[in-house]
């Protein structure tokens, strides 16, 4: 029985021998591929995730450490709007998944009260099947976790969907507008390359420095 | 034959079998992967057997409600879809192809989709009346339109291994696999090799028949060992795909060939067990 337990761990040996030149890179390849990080272990973000309510603040100034910053997939907030049926569930950043859960934030703008463009999106067919018969002038309601958020709808804009000029300036300017959006018309089946635009001008709410 | 050239004959015949375990390791092996990762039945198996049809539907659903949520198509649409059309029957056909087109090195950028996209159409127009439009030529146009990006949806996901990535796989696979034979071959020539040799050391049966014992149950063990400490580790389970019928797939393959490498032991353990048999009978004949 040595022999055949001998000839085993020579040969195991002389494979690990042959690989040494290549092994760190095998490694480093094995450790990416097989990380267990995977369908089976990861959790949908925000999976079961529910908006719990507002903190009610109206006024004042939040720093960074002042309250938890949303997590991706989190519903972190509520959104109404005022002469549509708009009363969803605002959700943290945007996918095929997030879209089914509620009104879903752009995570390239920023969250209420940064002072700059926030982008909100949703399908014509579910949440924001009435944006479009927003009239200028009406309120937008935001509860979010740390504050409470009211803008008021200064103009609405249909741009085709790969127009970011229409509204780039908004987002990454230096007054906080917020950007509701979803696909148009909403009264046709057709893949529409058209977006219905709202643009909404803060009214109050605190603001929130992320950087102090 | 002096004590001296004893130990020598010893030590040449244990380097010989150990050489020998390499080639019956080398030949079983690479005669087991071309029976299955490098063989293109095995993954179609596996991928029947597994519930990658049944995921990359659920997948592909979820693709198509969002898209459909766009276009003022409901969700409850294409449940009927999922149902009639697009079955997991459907998607294993589609499937078997392009693993086998994958195997051969001939991987399509595209599926064609036109029965897909016709039955697409027809439920499309049959669902825009329900909803009290007029199939005018714009609204047909419209629904062409849709039917059409959500073949191209059904092909992204189908035809996940045309990505380039596959496709070099896939050029690399179709090129070396017969290699797989050649190195099983090689193997053999070798194991032939080290057996004359042997047997050319020793006259009587029972002195060399103990070598060759040592090398078929050194391959059993080296055969056996490295895929069950993977299986029961679970390194298939670890992979990181977060993509779920992708993942059910891979795994499937992972445990698949090494449960078939451990089970390939069993041709090495037989031979030994046959080889101590005929060993026996040699000890007590004394030949």
């Amino acid at each position: 029985m040595l022999f055949p337990v001998v000839f085993l761990l020579c040969g195991y040996m002389l494979l690990f021998a042959s690989l040494t030149p290549i092994l760190e890179p095998l490694l480093s390849a094995y450790r990416l591929a097989f990380s267990g990080a995977n369908v089976e272990t990861i959790d949908e973000p925000g999976a079961g995730s529910i908006f719990n309510g507002s903190t009610g603040l109206t006024t004042g100034h939040l720093n960074w450490n002042d309250f938890e910053f949303p997590e991706y997939g989190s519903a972190f907030g509520r959104i109404t709007v005022e002469g549509t049926d708009i009363d969803t569930d605002v959700i943290y950043g945007d996918s095929t998944a997030l879209l089914k859960r509620g009104a879903c934030m752009s995570m390239y703008s920023h969250i209420p009260g940064c002072g700059s463009g926030i982008l909100i999106g949703a399908h014509n067919n579910t949440y924001f099947h009435t944006l479009p018969y927003v009239k200028e002038g009406a309120t937008v309601h935001v509860e979010t976790t740390y504050g409470s958020y009211v803008y008021r709808v200064y103009k609405t804009a249909i741009l085709k969907n790969d127009d970011s000029a229409g509204y780039r300036n908004e987002l990454n300017g230096d007054k906080e507008v917020l950007l509701l959006y979803t696909c148009y018309p909403n009264d046709t089946i057709a893949s529409t390359p058209y977006r219905f635009f709202a643009f909404c001008e803060y009214v109050s709410g605190p603001t929130v420095n992320l950087y102090e | 034959m002096t004590k001296t050239a004893k130990r020598t004959r010893s030590v040449i015949c244990t380097i010989v079998s150990f050489v020998m375990s390499l080639s019956i390791t080398l030949t079983v092996l690479c005669a087991t992967l071309s029976l299955t990762a490098l063989n293109p039945t095995f993954a179609v198996r596996t991928a029947m057997r597994s519930e990658y049809s049944e995921h990359l539907s659920a997948e592909l659903k979820e693709e198509f409600v969002s898209f459909g949520n766009a276009c003022n198509v409901d969700a409850a649409f294409f449940d009927s879809i999922f149902t009639d059309v697009i079955t997991p029957d459907s998607i294993d056909r589609d499937t078997e192809a392009v693993l086998r087109e994958f195997y051969a090195g001939e991987v399509q950028e595209k599926r064609d989709t036109a029965a897909l996209e016709d039955a697409l159409f027809t439920r499309l127009q049959a669902y825009a009346v329900e909803k009290g439009f007029t199939l005018s030529d714009e609204v047909n146009e419209n629904l062409r339109g849709i039917s059409s990006e959500l073949c191209d949806v059904y092909n992204a996901y189908v035809s996940v291994f045309s990505m380039s990535v596959f496709k070099t796989v896939s050029r690399l696979l179709a090129r070396y696999r017969p290699f797989g034979w050649y190195a099983a071959a090689a193997g053999a020539v070798l194991f032939a090799v080290s057996a004359v040799i042997l047997r050319l050391y020793f006259q009587k049966k029972k002195n060399y028949l103990r070598y060759f014992i040592y090398a078929f149950s050194a391959a059993t063990l080296m055969l056996l060992t490295a895929p069950l400490i993977a299986l029961i580790a679970d390194i298939g389970g670890s992979i990181s795909i977060s993509n779920a019928s992708l993942y059910d797939f891979a795994t499937g393959m992972m445990n698949g060939v090494l449960g078939s490498i451990a089970a390939s032991a069993a041709v090495p353990a037989l031979l030994t067990v046959l080889l101590s048999l005929v060993r026996h009978n040699a000890v007590k004949n004394n030949r």
